[in-house]
């Protein structure tokens, strides 16, 4: 019984919000594990760095940038057709496009709503819609969708995120009921607190920082690096058996909140 | 051709796992496993041939082992234990607690001396192996990982399993809580739980309507089988592919939880 591979060579990954932050470094990671890649961002003009970046480790990869707004079905259903055509097969999909509008609760309007709800989880699921049928086809796929801490937890101020997030571990499971019968495993990579362009802002207030790190058990936010043995783990046979599942890599803030002593120093 | 990347995120070339239950089927796949990705396994249990098997599994595969006994509801067993495999090879990186037992006995049945056998295997043993085994990684610094095998039982009710769901919930509930307490000290505690993979422990309580139960809400529609455990091993095991993981339940059930309520 030899063990299983998280090796990706000769996969083909289907990856959104690939332009910067978490999702560029997923599209660098699956391209180290031998994927080739679709990756997508509202516009292609947005995604030549990380092309670049792909380009740079010299594997190899087959690259296809592509624009597609996940807020706009037509833009969805032309980016995954063109990126089927290309390849002629997805065996990954990783649903990374998201974003944000940190605000207290009493001052989201129906458009901050909108604009979270339908990027986060309607573009999740339709992502999801337009590539599953190239993976029932071939009996076989791998699901991500890219949850956070969020799921699980609330915190003040991301209401709208909050929910997104929530719907997008519940949708999570259901497409994993829906589409396991075909060899589709759903599962979502929910990261904890890690550093991007999204909240880089926060990052820059060394309180803040502090504060956060005395509510992480590991002692430190997420390095981009940390992410990387998970995303391997669910787009690869290692995970076979695995769906359904939201797995938190959190530095273990889903199990302690509140450290009772200091953290000594590693 | 596995790339530079895989083999730095999964390797565990120079690390000596303890995997007590290693005996076992499901235990034994997930030392296999370990063995595969380069650790040196102790297979700790009771049957030396069981182990004989698997380590033959594992030398052929260009691995090393060894097989230690032990009693693991006994403190003084567990102490040898971990004596023995420091003698052996000097050092404990990684510790898997899957030793257990599981009765169907009717509820209004079960008897005093079954309920604690239960509990001395299933939880007590987990509880004396983190505190044995936890005191030297604490005490010589080492990142270690420990990976507690929980159950699906211990996450939702299953019917006729009544003491072995206790004893698995108390295993997830002590895997969280040492995670808060020693992650500063950089151990990660994390559960694997699988899901329904047939093996000695449940094969006398799988009758065909159960079997049928259980199908018709797991998404993959099948069981497990014991080798698919072992990514989520190595991905808990590792420092550097596990590197924030601490203080999950890893659910390997083919989609069973997500599909019962």
């Amino acid at each position: 019984m030899p063990n299983p591979t998280f090796d990706l060579t000769g996969k083909t990954a289907f990856l959104t919000g690939a332009s910067r932050g978490l999702g560029k470094g997923f599209a660098l990671t699956l391209a180290r594990a031998g994927c080739d890649l679709a990756i997508t961002a509202r516009s292609v003009e947005d995604l030549a760095e990380t092309v670049a970046a792909i380009e740079a480790l010299g594997v190899g990869n087959k690259v296809l940038p592509l624009a597609l707004d996940v807020r706009d079905y037509d833009s969805i259903r032309t980016a995954t057709s063109q990126a089927a055509a290309h390849f002629g097969k997805i065996d990954i999909l990783v649903n990374n496009a998201g974003c944000n509008r940190r605000k207290p609760a009493l001052d989201v309007t129906w458009d901050d709503w909108n604009t979270v709800l339908d990027t986060n989880l309607r573009g999740t699921f339709f992502v999801a819609q337009a590539i599953a049928p190239h993976m029932i086809s071939a009996g076989r796929g791998r699901i991500i969708n890219i949850g956070s801490v969020t799921c699980v937890a609330g915190y003040a101020g991301l209401a709208p995120y909050g929910a997104s997030r929530g719907g997008v571990k519940q949708l999570t499971m259901s497409l994993a009921s829906d589409w396991g019968p075909h060899g589709i495993t759903v599962n979502c990579l929910a990261p904890g607190w890690f550093k991007t362009a999204q909240n880089a802002v926060l990052y820059d207030n060394e309180e803040w920082v502090e504060y956060l790190c005395e509510r992480i058990p590991l002692g430190r936010p997420g390095q981009p690096g940390d992410l990387d043995g998970t995303l391997l783990f669910l787009a690869s046979d290692a995970s076979a058996y695995v769906t359904g599942q939201t797995i938190l890599v959190d530095g273990g803030i889903s199990v302690g909140q509140v450290t009772a002593l200091p953290a000594p120093k590693p | 051709m596995p790339s530079y990347l895989i083999h730095d995120l999964f390797d565990l070339t120079g690390q000596v796992a303890v995997i007590i239950g290693g005996t076992g089927e499901l235990c034994g796949a997930m030392a296999e496993g370990l063995a595969g990705a380069g650790a040196t396994v102790v297979l700790a249990g009771r049957s030396e041939e069981k182990a004989a098997a698997r380590l033959a599994k594992i030398t052929a595969a260009g691995g090393q082992g060894c097989f230690l006994p032990v009693e693991a509801s006994s403190r003084t067993s567990l102490e040898t234990l971990k004596q023995e495999t420091l003698d052996k090879y000097g050092r404990i990186d990684i510790l898997v607690n899957g030793a257990g037992a599981n009765s169907p006995t009717p509820f209004l049945e079960i008897t005093d001396e079954e309920f604690e056998r239960l509990f001395n295997i299933n939880t007590t043993a987990v509880f004396m192996a983190c505190q044995i085994f936890g005191e030297y990684f604490v005490k010589e610094n080492i990142p270690a990982a420990i990976i507690n095998v929980g159950s699906m039982s211990g996450l939702i009710p299953l019917s006729r399993v009544f003491t072995y769901s206790m004893t698995k919930a108390a295993v997830h509930n002590l895997s969280r809580n040492l995670a808060r307490e020693w992650a500063p000290l950089g151990i990660r505690v994390n559960t694997l739980v699988p899901g329904f993979f047939p093996a000695e422990q449940n094969r006398k309580v799988l009758n065909p309507e159960r079997v049928e139960n259980i199908l018709r809400h797991t998404a993959a529609k099948r069981f497990g089988e014991a080798h698919e455990l072992i990514g989520a091993t190595l991905l808990l095991a590792s420092r550097k592919a596990g590197s924030f993981l601490n203080g999950i339940e890893m659910v390997v059930d083919g989609g069973y939880s997500a599909m019962t309520i």
